[in-house]
C-alpha cells in the first residue's frame, strides 16, 4: 500500500499492508457507535414492518418522553465511563435532587415555597455536590468507583427515603399545578430559539453527511463503504429531519398551520398548550395545498400577532408537550424534554470529541498512569467528569418532577443499571478509554423502542429486560472485538 | 593517574543532580547520587534490575521528591514536583509501557496535554483536529518514522512502531533532554535498530540523552558515557572509549571498578585490581 504524505513535498511511503481485519478493526476504532447503529437499524425495521402502530408520531413521542430523561443520566454515566469510573449511585442523586427541587417549591410548613429558579439551581447543587463527594472519595482512597458508588448508592438513597419518611410523595399543591410560574416572551425570542435549533441541527445535517461522503471517497475498503453510506443515510435522515422540525416550529410563530394543515391522529390527550392564544382564524384555505400555494404566492396565510407577549410556564419548558408539532398537524405528545436531551447529548459529545479537555478524558480512561506521565491531570479530570456526572442526574431530577409535578424518595432506584446498559450498548468500554456520547444516544432510543415494539406485539412487558440484557451481551461480544487491539 | 585517560565533558551540564538521596520507609532506594546529562550527548544509564535506575529518573521527572539532594538545571538550583514542570523545562521521558494511549489515534497521542487549540471560548478550549493530524504526520516523518494514518489508533501499531511513535513525540517537544526508560526491552532486532537511530539522531539536535536499559548491548553504540549504578549507589561515569561490554556488564554485576579505571569511579566505590 503507498500513501502519500499530506502537506509538504510530497513522498511516497511505501509501508506493509493490513489484512482486511486490521484495517476494519483500526475503522472501528475510531467509530464506538457503529455496532449500535446496525442493531438499532435492525430493530426499527423489524418492528416498523411487525407492528402497524409502531412507526407513528403518537407511539414515538411517548417513547421519546420516557427515554430522554432516562438517556440524561445515561449520558452523564458514559462521559464519566469514558474517563474509566462509574457512578452507581445516579439513581439515589435522582432521588435526592428531586426531594430538594419539589421540598423548596412546595415549602410545606418549614418555609415559604421558594421560586422555582433558586429550586432549579438548589437542586443542581445537590447533584453537584453528591457528585463532588463520589469522586473526592475515589481520589483519597484509591478504591474502585464501583465500590466507593455502591456505597453512596445506599447512603443517598437512604437521605431520600429519610428525608420524606414522614411527608411521602411531594406533591406540587393544587394551586402549584393550575397557575405554574409563568414567563413571558415576546414570540421573537422563541423564533431565535426555534431559528438557533434549526441552524444548529442543519449545521449538524451538513458535517455528519459531508463527513461521510468524504469516507465515501476515500480509497477504503468495500466492506467500509457500505458502514459509511448505511452510517450516512440513517444519521443523515435523522438530522434532517430534526432540521424540518425545528424549522416548522419557527414557522409557526409567524404563521398558524393548524387552521391549514387539519390531519388529525387522533390519539392524544388535549395537552396544555406551550403556544398560547392564537388569534382566531378568519380565512382558512381549504386544504394544504391551497396552504402552501397562498404561501409562496402572496402570503394568505394567516399571520400571527407578533406584539403579544406569550406566556410559557416553567415546567412547560422543562418538560411540556410541544404543541407546535400538533399545530404542524404531527399527533403524539411530544416533550420539550426531547430537546433538553438533544442539547445535552450535543454538548457533551462536543466537549469529548472536539476539546482539549475532552482528549485528557479519554487518555484519562484509556491509560490513567500514561496520561500524568504526559501531564495531564488525571484526578481532576475524575473528579469533575463525577461532577458532571451528578449534575446531569439532578437536571434529569428537575425535569422528571416538571412531568409528574411530585417527587418521591424512590425515585430512580435501578435507572444507574439502565444507563449504563444504554452506554456499553453505545459502545463504551465498561473498562474507560473508549466510547461515544451518540452512542448512547442510539443505545438509550433501541432500549425505548425495544419496550415499546414488544408491547405493540403482545409480547408481555416483563419480557422486556430479558430482551435489553441479551443485546447487552451481544454488543459486549461485539466490543471484545475491537478491544483486542490493545 | 595517568594524563592520557579522557576527561568527562567539562562545559556545565544540562542537569546535575547532587547527592541525591531517596528512602522509602526504611529502604534506601538512593544513597547520594550524583547523577549529570551534558547536551548533545547520550548517557548510558545501566544498573541491574532494582539499582536505583527508575527511581532516580523519577525524582527528575518530578514523579518523587527526593528526601535529600539538589537538582540543578544549567546551573541553577530548581525544585522539580511534577511530570509537568519536567516538562516545562523541555525534559521528556519516554516510559516502557505507559508511553502511549492504546485506544487514542497517533494524532491524539502525539499531542496529548499540549493540544493546539483553534478557538477558546471561556474555559471550552477546541482543539485545531486538522492541524493535529497533519502536524503529527510531518512531525514524525520528519525524523524518519512513517505511519499510516495519524488517525489510527495507536492499539494498531506494533510495539516497535509505538516506541517509535513515542520517541518521535518526544523529540518534537523536548526541547532539552529526551529520557527513554528501557526503549528496547519488548522490540525485535530489526525495530532496535530503528530506535537507536531515533536516540542519535536526538543527540545530533543537541539534545541530551538518557538511555536507561539493563542491556548493555543495546545502548553499547549509541551511548556517549555510561553511569552505572550498583545498589543504589554509584559506581562512576565512563566515558565509551576507555571501556569495552565486558568490563561495564562486569561493573553492573559486582560494583567494582577496575584500578585503571579509578579516575571516573565515584566516591566510595571500591576499586579492585585488574
Amino acid at each position: 500500500m503507498t500513501e502519500t504524505v499530506a502537506g509538504g513535498p510530497k513522498v511516497k511511503v511505501k509501508l506493509e499492508d493490513l489484512s482486511f481485519w486490521q484495517t476494519l478493526r483500526a475503522r472501528m476504532a475510531n467509530s464506538p457507535e457503529a455496532g449500535a447503529l446496525i442493531g438499532f437499524a435492525f430493530v426499527f425495521l423489524f418492528f416498523a414492518i411487525t407492528t402497524p402502530t409502531f412507526f407513528t408520531p403518537a407511539s414515538m413521542a411517548s417513547m421519546l418522553t420516557k427515554q430522554s430523561v432516562q438517556g440524561i443520566v445515561a449520558v452523564g454515566i458514559t462521559f464519566l465511563m469514558i474517563a474509566g469510573e462509574f457512578d452507581l449511585s445516579v439513581g439515589s442523586i435522582l432521588g435526592v435532587a428531586g426531594i430538594v427541587f419539589g421540598q423548596l417549591l412546595i415549602g410545606e410548613g418549614l418555609f415559604d415555597p421558594l421560586p422555582i429558579g433558586i429550586a432549579f439551581i438548589a437542586a443542581l447543587g445537590s447533584g453537584i455536590l453528591l457528585g463532588l463527594l463520589n469522586g473526592v472519595i475515589l481520589v483519597l482512597t484509591r478504591i474502585p468507583s464501583f465500590i466507593v458508588t455502591l456505597g453512596t448508592l445506599l447512603a443517598y438513597r437512604a437521605l431520600a427515603l429519610t428525608a420524606t419518611s414522614e411527608t411521602g410523595i411531594l406533591r406540587l399543591p393544587p394551586e402549584l399545578r393550575e397557575n405554574p410560574p409563568l414567563f413571558f416572551f415576546s414570540p421573537w425570542v422563541i423564533a431565535v430559539i426555534a431559528l438557533g435549533l434549526t441552524i444548529l441541527f442543519a449545521a449538524l445535517t451538513f458535517i455528519f453527511v459531508r463527513g461521510r461522503i468524504r469516507h465515501l471517497k476515500a480509497n477504503v475498503l468495500p466492506l467500509e463503504k457500505i458502514l459509511a453510506g448505511f452510517t450516512g443515510l440513517i444519521g443523515g435522515v435523522i438530522t434532517a429531519t430534526l432540521t424540518i422540525v425545528f424549522f416548522m416550529w419557527f414557522a409557526s410563530i409567524f404563521l398558524d398551520f393548524s387552521a391549514v394543515i387539519d390531519i388529525d391522529f387522533g390519539n392524544f390527550n388535549q395537552p396544555r398548550t406551550l403556544v398560547a392564544s392564537y388569534p382566531s382564524p378568519e380565512a382558512i384555505p381549504e386544504d394544504a395545498t391551497t396552504a402552501i400555494f397562498t404561501f409562496f404566492s402572496d402570503g394568505e396565510l394567516i399571520p400571527k400577532d407578533m406584539g403579544s407577549l406569550i406566556e410559557v410556564s416553567a415546567f412547560d419548558i422543562m418538560n411540556g408537550p410541544l404543541t407546535f408539532f400538533r399545530d404542524a398537524g404531527i399527533a403524539g405528545n411530544f416533550r420539550s424534554v426531547t430537546i433538553w436531551f438533544l442539547l445535552v447529548v450535543i454538548a457533551v459529545a462536543f466537549i469529548l470529541n472536539h476539546t482539549k479537555y475532552g482528549n485528557a478524558v479519554f487518555a484519562t480512561g484509556g491509560a490513567g498512569e500514561a496520561a500524568r506521565a504526559q501531564g495531564i491531570p488525571v484526578d481532576r479530570v475524575r473528579i469533575i467528569n463525577f461532577v458532571v456526572c451528578g449534575f446531569l442526574a439532578a437536571f434529569a431530577a428537575t425535569l422528571e418532577f416538571a412531568r409528574q409535578g411530585s417527587a418521591s424518595g424512590d425515585r430512580g432506584t435501578g435507572w444507574e443499571l439502565e444507563a449504563i446498559a444504554a452506554a456499553v450498548i453505545g459502545g463504551s468500554l465498561l473498562s474507560g478509554g473508549y466510547g461515544s456520547i451518540y452512542g448512547t444516544l442510539i443505545g438509550v432510543i433501541l432500549a425505548g423502542m425495544l419496550s415499546t415494539g414488544l408491547v405493540q406485539l403482545g409480547v408481555p412487558a416483563a419480557g422486556f429486560r430479558g430482551y435489553i440484557g441479551v443485546i447487552l451481551i451481544v454488543a459486549v461480544v461485539i466490543n471484545n472485538l475491537v478491544r483486542r487491539q490493545r | 593517574m595517568s594524563e592520557h585517560l579522557p576527561d568527562l565533558p567539562q562545559d556545565e551540564p544540562l542537569i546535575y543532580m547532587k547527592d541525591i538521596r531517596r528512602q522509602f520507609g526504611t529502604i534506601v532506594a538512593l544513597d547520594g547520587v550524583d547523577f549529570k546529562v551534558w547536551g548533545g550527548k547520550v548517557i548510558g544509564l545501566l544498573g541491574d534490575n532494582g539499582a536505583g535506575k527508575s527511581t532516580l529518573i523519577k525524582v527528575l521527572m518530578g514523579v518523587y521528591t527526593p528526601t535529600s539532594g539538589q537538582i540543578y538545571w544549567e546551573g541553577q538550583p530548581v525544585r522539580i514536583n511534577s511530570p509537568q514542570e519536567a516538562q516545562n523545562l523541555g525534559i521528556e521521558a519516554v516510559y516502557q509501557d505507559l508511553a502511549l494511549i492504546p485506544l487514542m489515534s497517533i494524532a491524539r497521542n502525539f499531542y496529548l496535554g499540549r493540544e493546539p487549540v483553534r478557538r477558546q471560548i471561556g474555559p471550552i478550549k477546541i482543539l485545531d483536529q486538522e492541524a493535529m493530524e497533519r502536524q503529527a504526520e510531518e512531525a514524525l516523518l520528519e525524523i524518519g518514522i512513517h505511519i499510516r494514518s495519524p488517525k489510527h489508533p495507536v492499539g494498531s501499531l506494533s510495539g516497535g512502531e509505538r516506541q517509535s511513535v513515542a520517541i518521535g513525540r518526544a523529540v518534537y517537544f523536548g526541547k532539552r533532554v529526551l529520557i527513554l526508560d528501557e526503549p528496547t526491552s519488548a522490540l525485535s532486532i530489526g525495530e532496535t535498530r530503528k530506535v537507536l537511530n531515533y536516540t542519535t539522531a536526538a543527540a545530533e539536535r543537541g539534545m541530551g540523552v538518557i538511555f536507561i536499559t539493563h542491556n548493555i548491548f543495546h545502548v553499547f553504540e549509541v551511548a556517549d558515557i555510561f553511569t552505572v549504578i550498583y545498589h543504589g549507589r554509584k559506581v562512576g561515569d565512563f566515558p565509551k572509549e576507555m571501556v569495552d561490554q565486558e568490563t561495564v556488564a562486569e561493573m553492573i554485576m559486582t560494583g567494582q571498578v577496575p584500578r585503571r579505571l579509578e579516575k571516573y569511579a565515584a566516591d566510595g566505590a571500591s576499586i579492585i585490581d585488574d
